[in-house]
């Protein structure tokens, strides 16, 4: 009758946890500011994530402590209560994401939810978010089908999204390169890099009509072996080689690929390059095209409160800040505007923080943010893209021949999407202001 | 014609990396018959040991080739030490329990060792580039190759003919076989099977370090770099034959030329290549290519 | 006879406090509860081949498929009403496991396992690689509807919840009778010794297809289930890891029939769900840890079902 003891224990164990549970549920609402960082804490896409977290974890005490410059210096905490992040990790599933997401609401209370590394979390949660109606600010996940395929009160998002990436690189393509006839790509195997792919093809060829590609790989996610791809692709020497790889995989292939000189035979556009840039170093190869999802990082225009910003994180985290740390730095700024905002009406719940936040303009350290398509839910910004390069005088990765979008150059206008924006040639774009540098 | 030096050349590169890791997975089965799921984790905490390791050794050095025998040593204390650990902590206590149960534990194994990688690690990315341009570069076929991925080869020859004479030379060889063959008669007729186990695991947790430590200076060490590897090497020891180490060489080859063929003439195709192969292979030979004698009870 | 209806009592029991927790439960936990009654009825299916002897580390084939079938009844096919999704997604994954089950039943141990892996491998690399379904994005699927009325919010959840709750003690009520049959009893013959079986008369290989069918069937039930559930489908739901979960769940479930399975669906899903919360950055330590001591601790629950093979007497 083993079954039996063994039935019991199970039964006597599901009991505690079920205890276990409703301990941690009765926790009392406290005059603080919950907000919820949905984000990588395990798992590959972590190491893009990291500098996000840590600036997070940086901003909220800087809020609580009332430290941030102008125009933030509107006393300590949000709206005057103190901020208390708790972090979910973004890793496991999404059946497992949805039932977290609604535990973490229901049962923990959050007044606020934000981060959100991965593109299939963020489509997931985002019609359970309406549902439980909690105010979602996205971060990073840079997907437009949000917006494009859906109306959200209560979901916002205060990045743009991946078009800002392949039309950028497009027009910078036609200012600069306008002998180039053929291009190719390696694209990791998955909605980001299949998205990233068709998006800038679709830019390109509208810039550039009659160019042909020549050469396609896909590897698989994560594989991080890419000796066959690159003799594949030095073999047919496309002018342009476009990868949307990040992270560990795009150190992978360009370590395995600058000694055997890629980069010297096709101008390579790695939009994402930025997050890898500064542990690169010395490694980087020289001359490759990218940007920074925004003025962000190098890009990021002057201001005190960027100074502020990069001061403090190169001094707390021994590096520089990539765009993901800006991302979640834009967030908690927007969250302390719309909350400040609100206070001063006397009501900060959530229908009014909505209200607050709707259309807003945002300072931050990567310039003005406007929440202007998605009926004021989703971020433009001015865009840049240059070339990277390691400055060996400063010791230092460094950007050169960078140059400036404005925000309606690179992101489709309010109620087209994106894809469609693309086929028509990104009709209707307003490109008058783009900065070019020596 | 070119392209297929080219793809002779990029398939024996990959296929040489797959043996390095499958070696030490297919070594495992073969005499303990425990499929090792935890094995990416093994390949992981070697490259993770000697970043490390190279990076505080170069960090004020330039590279030289000391770098080849900070990743043997550091391969060698990282396999042994989790060899040890992994054998005489949890799969002693599985002994004599099927397949299953044993594979599912490692799978369990699997779940841990990620956090402990996490947790010694962080998510932050290692890079161990010392070695990798040391040796220069070759032109074959008017494409550069970097030499250094020619030392994989070298490295994956070298470790299939150490295990060759390993196991067809010596004596402790021939007791593996008898092992292979039938354990308990084995442990009755003298040999210390529970030693030789401990070997065994030992050897393979070391192969797999070897794998990683010197795949290191390639890719950036970051979390995630055991998953991809895994299932891959599956792949290719069934395909080899589970616990035949010709079998695992000739698997590696197969599946490297595959692939190789693959991302030069149909490049979509590169995501199911690997399964297709398989499945193909297991349809015919059921059992793989070079599979161990079983015994059949009627 | 007798322990046949206790066991359909108990059945009848556990849905009645099911249905009754519905009323006041939160919508966090009836879908958890719901995840884990979906998760035991995967494991069911699994519970059949395992007394075969056969583990599939592939079966998130099937439950991927029910999964996508189940999204993709809406839109490419006009249907809405849950009920009829959900039997098209079981009927769809059964057949797919028909076919397949005429190549995998050819195959034993560590093979059928890496085979089911390999085909479940391919479909995950086929759902990457559409552009259109999503590729590792997935694509929404539409809130559960009956007979025309669509439900929204927590009564979306609550009506899953009750429908994965009376499918999953259904289908566990037939598999004990299953079990029950003599057919069903070959399955553990199979196991101790195939040669013996097909000398009796009966066809192990016939018995397997048929289990292989009805798993793949079980499966891609549930699959359904819980897109209807998370309103989100993607690749990952065919992931090797994903079936590792479920074939986790059916080893644990070990010899205690049908209540260990669905037990074992609890538990794991208890432990994951705690260990998210109490460790957010090492759960899946918690959960490698606590598995290990739960295979250890338990040797009979697991290897009363799967003994050592075929061992020549010396």
């Amino acid at each position: 009758m083993k079954f039996k003891s063994n039935f019991r224990w199970i039964a006597v164990a599901s009991l505690g946890a079920a205890f276990l549970f409703g301990a941690t549920g009765a926790m009392a609402q406290t005059g603080k500011v919950r907000i919820a960082v949905v984000t990588p804490l395990t798992g590959p896409l972590s190491v893009v994530n990291g500098p996000g977290q840590n600036a997070a974890r940086m901003l909220a005490e800087a809020i609580n402590k009332g430290e941030l410059p102008a125009p933030y210096n509107t006393g300590k905490g949000l709206g005057g209560k103190e901020i208390e992040l708790i972090f979910l990790d973004e890793n496991g599933g999404n059946a497992k994401q949805v039932a977290e997401f609604r535990a973490l609401v229901e049962r923990q209370g959050a007044d606020a939810v934000m981060g959100f590394g991965s593109a299939a979390t963020c489509v997931a949660i985002a019609p359970v978010a309406e549902e439980l109606k909690v105010l979602t600010v996205m971060s990073t996940c840079a997907t437009p089908r949000i917006f494009e395929d859906g109306k959200y009160e209560y979901v916002f998002r205060t990045t743009g999204s991946t078009t800002m990436d392949s039309v950028a690189l497009a027009l910078y393509a036609q200012a600069r390169m306008p002998a180039a006839k053929t291009v190719g790509h390696i694209n990791p195997n998955y909605a980001l890099g299949q998205d990233a792919w068709r998006d800038f093809s679709a830019a390109l060829k509208a810039v550039k009509p009659g160019i042909e590609v020549v050469a396609e790989q896909w590897p698989t996610p994560g594989s991080g072996q890419y000796a066959a791809e690159i003799s594949a692709l030095a073999t047919k020497r496309p002018d342009i080689l476009h990868t949307s790889m990040a992270g560990a995989d795009l150190e992978a292939f360009f370590t395995q690929m600058r000694p055997r000189g890629l980069h010297e035979r096709s101008k390579i556009y790695a939009p994402l390059l930025e997050l890898s840039m500064h542990r690169m170093g010395a490694q980087i190869p020289d001359g490759v095209v990218f940007t920074a999802r925004g003025t962000n990082g190098l890009f990021a225009p002057k201001s005190a409160l960027n100074d502020w910003f990069t001061t403090h994180y190169q001094s707390r985290y021994k590096d520089a800040p990539v765009y993901t740390a800006y991302q979640y730095t834009n967030t908690l700024l927007a969250l302390k505007a719309a909350y400040d905002s609100a206070a001063k009406a006397g009501d900060t719940g959530t229908p009014a923080l909505i209200k607050a936040l709707k259309g807003r303009s945002i300072e931050t350290p990567s310039g003005t943010i406007r929440l202007a398509l998605g009926n004021g839910h989703q971020a433009i910004q001015d865009m840049a893209v240059g070339e990277a390069f390691f400055d060996a005088a400063k010791k230092t990765v460094s950007v050169r021949n960078a140059m400036r979008f404005p925000a309606e150059c690179v992101n489709p206008p309010e109620g087209i999407k994106s894809e469609a924006w693309l086929a028509s040639g990104m009709a209707g774009r307003k490109c008058d202001g783009i900065v070019a540098a020596k | 014609m070119s392209t297929l030096l080219t793809i002779l050349i990029d398939g024996l590169i990959y296929g040489a990396w797959l043996f390095l890791v499958a070696a030490g997975l297919t070594l495992i089965f073969g005499v303990m018959k425990v499929l090792n799921i935890a094995h990416g984790n093994l390949y992981a905490i070697g490259a993770y040991v000697a970043a490390t390791a190279m990076g505080a050794w170069f960090a004020d050095r330039p590279p030289s080739f000391a770098a080849f025998a900070i990743q043997l040593g550091t391969a060698m204390v990282a396999g042994v030490v989790m060899g040890l650990v992994l054998e005489r902590g949890v799969l002693r206590r599985l002994r004599g329990r099927d397949e299953v149960s044993l594979a599912l534990a490692t799978y369990a194994l699997l779940l841990v060792l990620d956090d402990v990688i996490q947790f010694i690690w962080g998510t932050s990315a290692y890079p161990a580039s010392a070695p990798y341009g040391l040796l220069g570069s070759s032109e074959i076929n008017d494409l550069r190759f970097n030499n250094y991925e020619f030392v994989l080869l070298a490295a994956a020859i070298a470790v299939g003919l150490l295990l060759w004479w390993l196991l067809q030379r010596t004596r402790t060889g021939r007791c593996l076989a008898a092992i292979i063959r039938d354990p308990e008669m084995s442990a009755a007729m003298g040999i210390d099977v529970e030693r030789l186990y401990l070997a065994t695991f030992v050897l393979g947790a070391v192969l797999a370090a070897l794998g990683g430590a010197l795949t290191a200076p390639m890719i950036q060490v970051a979390p995630g770099l055991g998953a991809e590897v895994i299932v891959v090497t599956f792949a290719v020891i069934v395909i080899g034959g589970m616990g035949s180490i010709p079998g695992a060489a000739v698997g590696a080859l197969v599946v490297g030329l595959a692939r190789a063929a693959t991302i030069h003439l149909f490049p979509f195709a590169e995501v199911f290549i690997v399964y297709a192969v398989m499945a193909l292979v297991l349809a015919v030979r059921p059992e793989g290519l070079f599979p161990q004698a079983a015994l059949r009870k009627i | 006879m007798n322990s046949l209806r206790r066991s359909d009592a108990s059945l009848l029991g556990l849905l009645a406090i099911l249905a009754a927790t519905a009323l006041f439960t939160p919508s966090w936990l009836m879908s958890l509860l719901a995840v884990a009654l979906a998760k035991s009825l995967v494991a069911l299916g699994l519970l059949l081949l395992l007394r075969a002897g056969l583990v599939p580390f592939g079966h998130a084939l099937y439950y991927c498929l029910g999964g996508y079938v189940a999204g993709l009844g809406t839109p490419w096919l006009g249907i809405r009403d849950t009920l009829l999704l959900l039997a098209l997604a079981s009927l769809l994954s059964g057949s797919v496991a028909f076919v397949a089950g005429f190549l995998m039943r050819r195959y034993r141990g560590i093979f059928f396992a890496m085979l089911s892996m390999a085909l479940s491998m391919i479909l995950y690399g086929v759902l990457l690689k559409s552009q259109g379904l999503g590729s590792s994005d997935g694509f929404t699927v539409a809130r559960a509807s009956f007979f025309g009325v669509q439900t929204a919010g927590v009564g979306a959840i609550r009506s899953v919840y009750l429908l994965t709750a009376v499918v999953t003690l259904l289908a566990a009520w037939g598999v004990s009778r299953y079990l029950a049959t003599a057919m069903g009893h070959v399955g553990p013959a199979i196991r101790e010794n195939e040669v013996r079986v097909e000398y009796l008369g009966a066809s192990p290989s016939r018995v397997i297809h048929m289990e292989y069918t009805a798993s793949g069937a079980l499966a891609g039930g549930a699959g359904a289930l819980v897109a209807v559930l998370v309103g989100q489908v993607d690749p990952g739901m065919g992931f090797w890891m994903t079936s590792g979960e479920f074939v986790f769940i059916a080893i644990l479930a070990g010899a205690g029939g049908i209540w260990g399975s669905l037990a074992a669906a609890f538990v794991l899903e208890g432990i994951h769900a705690l260990a998210f919360e109490y460790a957010p950055q090492y759960w899946k330590f918690v959960l490698g840890a606590a598995l290990l001591l739960l295979i250890v601790r338990f040797p009979s629950g697991l290897s009363s079902i799967l003994k050592t093979r075929g061992k020549v007497p010396s």
